[in-house]
């Protein structure tokens, strides 16, 4: 990388920090910005430079939100400010760009909590390393009437679950978990046998 | 160039490595532990669907790199899904306990079939009847002693003084020296366990069993427990660090 001119050097040596960029990757984007007009440029480094500034953790559901500075820094997310979101449902999902997953389904209409995460006893991450107990608290203080558990089936995701129903089932809410099947579009014939089994496992009446 | 290895194996942990990899650890019926990595495998419809999560049995199919610690993974394809494992919290945590404590006393490709086959067997077991604190003591026994760390529980490890003949005396179990001591020879040691006889007895006769653990009932669940912690901490002390799903078990010791 010593044959770049030092500014070049830099700007490859942070851009190769990015997931899934290579020192050519990077030296490409780099040339590219190079040759862009200079406000475009500005704009890119004004955006990243905001994204930490302006973003922060919602303070009910711990999704992403914009940290309002008119309002003395709250931190409440569209979401949760929406009085037309169905509050007797929260969807519990494992990190903030599950959230926006969901929501372009347009199919649900309740509310968000994220828990950063999964119980994973292999990492020796527990049930404590997550926002359980603050889902726990609201429960009991809202009148939460579903809790629908939107972790991935995995492992983790699926302990994660069963911890979640465990706890929060003797609070007298309902618990229930997505669905797991074949995708729209997708093919039975090379389906895998554990996505078809789930899918027969949870069939439904037509 | 290398050729491609096919063989049976168990998934013991799958880490996410990068935007779409993953470095998968395998313990393989006929190479022992191969880590490798499985290029793409976040989001592979084919080479990789759903057989990367661990305790899956699976169909591995693998190359060796020159120079490289890390094997490379081309494919595999799901044999057998234990699938009540992932139904139960307590399973969850047995079954991640099996896979940690097999990662950490096996080195990189040390072939043992019967390794192999006690960890199959384990999960086998797992699946079809729960957990138990008496499969779980089993499982860590045989382990133990397939891996080369068979703790020796007869006589004193120093004197030679056998717990069954001596009836007076407490007993201790010395992490260091792999087995139990007398009172009077364990008063020089550190890291010693206290082992009470009805613990004694149930790793003598679980250590005696062959294939499945004997009847549940002839154990007191106290001698289990106890029995446990033991093998825990002279797990820990073997592969040389606390165990991270140690704490999750705990939890969830009993179904």
């Amino acid at each position: 990388m010593s044959s770049y001119p030092a500014p070049l050097e830099r700007l490859i040596r942070e851009l190769c920090k990015l997931p899934g960029i290579g020192e050519k990757t990077a030296a490409r984007l780099a040339f590219f910005m190079l040759k862009e007009n200079a406000d475009d440029v500005m704009a890119l480094a004004d955006s990243i430079g905001k994204l930490k500034q302006a973003l922060g953790l919602c303070r009910t559901c711990f999704g992403l939100c914009e940290i309002d500075s008119r309002r003395d820094g709250e931190l409440s997310c569209r979401v949760c400010e929406d009085p037309r979101r169905e509050r007797e449902k929260i969807c519990v999902v494992e990190e903030p760009s599950d959230v926006m997953a969901v929501e372009k389904s347009l199919e649900y209409k309740g509310l968000y909590h994220v828990l950063h995460g999964t119980i994973s006893p292999l990492d020796g991450v527990g049930p404590d390393a997550l926002k359980i107990r603050e889902l726990l608290e609201r429960v009991r203080n809202a009148g939460v009437h579903e809790i629908i558990v939107a972790t991935n089936p995995t492992v983790e995701g699926e302990a994660t679950a069963l911890y979640l129903s465990k706890v929060i089932k003797p609070l007298g809410i309902r618990v229930t978990r997505i669905a797991r099947g074949l995708p729209m579009g997708g093919d039975i014939e090379y389906t895998d046998a554990v996505t078809l089994g789930k899918a027969l496992e949870g069939r439904r009446e037509i | 160039m290398p050729s491609f290895v096919v063989t049976p194996a168990v998934v013991l942990r799958s880490r996410p490595y990068g935007e779409s990899d993953k470095i998968v650890s395998f313990f393989t019926e006929l190479h022992g532990k191969v880590t490798g990595i499985a290029k793409g495998a976040k989001r592979s419809r084919r080479r990789f669907v759903n057989s990367l999560e661990p305790f899956s049995l699976v169909r591995l199919r693998f190359q060796e790199r020159a120079n490289a610690s890390l094997a490379f993974i081309h494919a595999c394809d799901l044999v057998r899904v234990f699938k009540s494992l992932t139904a139960h919290l307590d399973r969850i945590a047995h079954a991640s306990y099996f896979m940690e404590i097999t990662d950490g006393l096996v080195g990189e490709r040390d072939e043992n079939r019967a390794i192999f086959t006690h960890l199959t067997n384990g999960l086998s077991r797992l699946d079809e009847h729960g957990s138990s604190l008496l499969s779980l003591t089993f499982f860590e026994l045989k382990l133990l002693a397939l891996a080369g760390y068979q703790p020796h529980l007869g006589q004193c490890r120093r004197c030679g003084m056998g717990w069954r003949e001596h009836r007076s005396g407490a007993w201790r179990f010395s992490l260091r020296d792999g087995g139990i001591l007398c009172e009077g020879c364990a008063a020089f040691r550190k890291e010693v366990l206290p082992l009470s006889r009805g613990a004694l007895g149930a790793i003598a006769a679980l250590q005696q069993a062959r294939g499945v653990p004997p009847d549940g009932d002839s154990f007191p669940l106290e001698a289990l427990g106890e029995s446990h912690l033991a093998l825990l901490r002279f797990l820990q002390f073997q592969i040389g660090r606390e165990l991270k799903s140690a704490p999750f078990l705990e939890a969830y010791l009993l179904p």
